[in-house]
């Protein structure tokens, strides 16, 4: 115990940070499930309207602040030194902290639901003046700024790290131009943190001011702005979503690539996209804006429609990097693929609301629930699984069974599509986001009861999830340093699970693929 | 390494212009302010890399260096265990409750972060009994 306490080893924060935001995965997962039970049949009152605020706010928040952005740092802390053959991450002690930091920025949230009044209950965007003393009172709400401000410092923490350690650990021989894209996605990534989290801190920090000290940033009735709060809020919502996707976009690189047994198709490509959708992303804040009638919509929504672009030329590296491949469709492949078909839909309908008159329709309904689930569930979450699968053996030091790993892919892919696709339906037929019933007109009713079916599956598919790595615990077949057989990267140069300082002996880094390079020096000295 | 500055400068670049596009197209003062505050962070970490390169020998940006050719150096030296960052997340957020709900817990937590940062500081200056890296892997320090 007391070592995972004090231990400043990246490994063992890596692995902090993935089962603490599997706790919180199946927590957020047990609300989704309520949300969905409340919404199965028209007016429902399974749930308080109270209670239905509060679930929704606690499901977002966590998902977004709790699951898939910190998956990614537990991911990038196990995998960045290890693929830029370094020993550890450049400040240790920073980086636990920064863990711990998270950790109770999750418990602070959860626990503002035992405060009087009930938790927080003005959503994960927590817009002014509705989380201000206005409405929002209770210490809920001021326990959930607490912890997304301690959140937020956490995650400043954690970019420092990733930006400094890529900056100055890198092996002898590993040149920018010779990283892992997952490792240029986690730059990526860092870079757009530093920009945009900031902006979440000191947001917070007015509305603690305006609900304690007195200040009057956002109340119109004192001189206030409450479209500054939205803002400083997008300034930082939007880049966090693609704070959530870049690592992913890494993840399903490194798999797409290896179990097509090929090299990544545009490697400079991939990188560029990158840094262009992380510079495009700090200019469509205020996309989120449109129907506030306050903001540049023509400037915004152009910005908003470049950003398909960048993420274009990346489906086309994808697709290339398959194309002619020996494709093996083990399961991080097939989580793989389904991230491509899940955020392509989210991608599509990401450009269909880019359009402000078509947002103005879409804005705040149903529809754009469904557009930022394909996005972030059927997208990260989908890239989440398939790093599991993937990099598992070599965290953990065992494979996870392959047979239950397909059932997982297929009950998820089935459940999702089933849970969500409805969802664009009721939002064209106007069912309004954030409300804990609805009338039964049109067909909202089943295709609510659809969607609710679809939640179920993919419950059945989560707990199959946990049944495999149980298995495969007992099981615990032994796995070599590079267990799939065709690993480019330097994490699969070393045991698994790796030793404390990574490697005894690293291979001469002379591509982008040193373990391939080492395997098949006939055909490196071919490209060299 | 130029890469690093490289993107981070063209990106710099780039928030300039947005900024200077965003103010003539909407004179919104807020969303112009955040561009330029974008701007100023991603030249400073742009320095930043600049300056870290002339002053560091980065192994990692020379393209035929050989893992022999760079062993023995000291690189860095590593903590392998510290009870001080879980202290120091604890007071904070004991500090964080007490600036919204206690006096005592503002001060309290006030003195163990700052107790926490010298034992940090500390730490950081002794280097007997912990772990060098060398460019061969770790050599135990006594």
């Amino acid at each position: 115990m007391k070592m995972w306490l004090t231990s400043t080893n990246h490994k063992q924060i890596g692995l902090m940070y993935i089962s603490t935001t599997f706790f919180f995965f199946i927590l957020a997962g047990i609300l989704s499930l309520l949300i969905r039970l409340q919404l199965a049949q028209p007016d429902q009152n399974i749930l308080t309207p109270h209670e239905y605020n509060q679930i929704f706010t606690l499901h977002g928040t966590a998902m977004i602040f709790l699951v898939i952005a910190p998956f990614a740092f537990g991911l990038g802390n196990f995998l960045v030194p290890l693929q830029i053959g370094a020993h550890d991450m450049a400040f240790p002690r920073l980086n636990l902290l920064g863990v711990f930091l998270f950790i109770f920025s999750g418990i602070i949230i959860f626990l503002g639901v035992f405060a009087e009044g009930g938790g927080a209950f003005a959503g994960w965007t927590a817009y002014a003046p509705l989380s201000t003393m206005i409405v929002g009172t209770g210490a809920g709400q001021d326990l959930w700024l607490l912890g997304i401000l301690v959140n937020s410092v956490a995650t400043i923490m954690v970019a420092i790290n990733f930006v400094v350690t890529i900056l100055l650990y890198r092996a002898p021989g590993m040149t920018m131009w010779r990283m892992p894209i997952f490792t240029w996605e986690i730059l990526a990534t860092a870079l757009l943190i530093l920009m945009a989290f900031p902006s979440l801190a000191c947001v917070v920090c007015e509305l603690l001011l305006e609900r304690h000290y007195g200040a009057q940033f956002f109340n119109p009735a004192h001189g206030g702005d409450p479209i500054l709060y939205q803002h400083l809020f997008w300034f930082f919502g939007h880049p966090e979503v693609y704070v959530m996707i870049l690592p992913y976009f890494g993840v399903v690189t490194e798999v797409l690539a290896v179990f097509s047994r090929k090299p990544v198709f545009g490697y400079v490509g991939l990188v560029l996209s990158a840094f262009a959708i992380a510079g495009l992303s700090m200019g469509v804040w205020a996309h989120h804006m449109f129907t506030t009638g306050a903001v540049a919509n023509g400037f915004f929504s152009g910005m908003s429609f470049l950003i398909a672009v960048p993420t274009g030329v990346k489906f086309w590296n994808w697709i290339g990097t398959m194309w002619k491949g020996k494709l093996e469709f083990t399961t991080p492949m097939l989580f793989a693929v389904g991230f491509l078909f899940n955020f392509l839909i989210g991608g599509i309908t990401g450009v269909m609301v880019a359009s402000p008159p078509i947002d103005y329709h879409a804005e705040d309904s149903y529809f754009l629930v469904a557009h930022f689930h394909y996005t972030l569930g059927g997208g990260a979450l989908f890239a989440v699984f398939a790093a599991i699968y993937y990099w598992g053996p070599k965290m953990f030091g065992f494979k996870l069974n392959e047979t239950m790993g397909k059932a997982n892919f297929w009950l998820m892919f089935i459940g999702f599509n089933i849970t969500f696709i409805p969802q664009f339906f009721a939002g064209i037929e106007g069912m309004p986001r954030r409300v804990f019933t609805y009338a039964p007109t049109g067909d909202l009713g089943w295709l609510n009861a659809v969607s609710s079916i679809g939640a179920g599956i993919m419950a059945i598919s989560a707990v199959g999830f946990v049944l495999n790595v149980i298995v495969s615990k007992l099981a615990q077949e032994p796995v070599g340093d590079d267990p799939w057989g065709a690993g480019q990267t330097l994490e699969w140069a070393t045991s698994s699970p790796p030793p404390e300082f990574n490697f005894h002996a690293l291979p001469p880094i002379r591509s982008e693929r040193p373990v391939f390079d080492m395997r098949h020096p006939e055909l490196a000295e071919e490209r060299h | 390494m130029k890469s690093f500055v490289g993107f981070f400068g063209s990106t710099a670049v780039f928030a300039v212009s947005i900024c200077i596009i965003y103010w003539f197209s909407s004179h919104d003062r807020g969303g112009a302010l955040l561009l330029g505050f974008m701007c100023v962070a991603l030249s400073f970490a742009a320095g930043y890399a600049f300056f870290t390169e002339k002053n560091a020998a980065l192994e990692g940006d020379d393209r035929d260096l050989k893992h022999r050719e760079a062993a023995g150096e000291d690189i860095t030296i590593v903590t392998k265990e510290s009870p001080w960052p879980l202290t120091l997340a604890i007071s904070i957020v004991w500090f964080l409750v007490g600036l919204l709900w206690s006096d005592f817990m503002l001060f309290t937590g006030l003195a163990a972060m700052l107790l926490c940062l010298w034992r940090l500081g500390a730490e950081s200056a002794r280097v007997g009994g912990e772990t060098i890296m060398t460019k061969e892997g770790p050599e135990n320090f006594t």
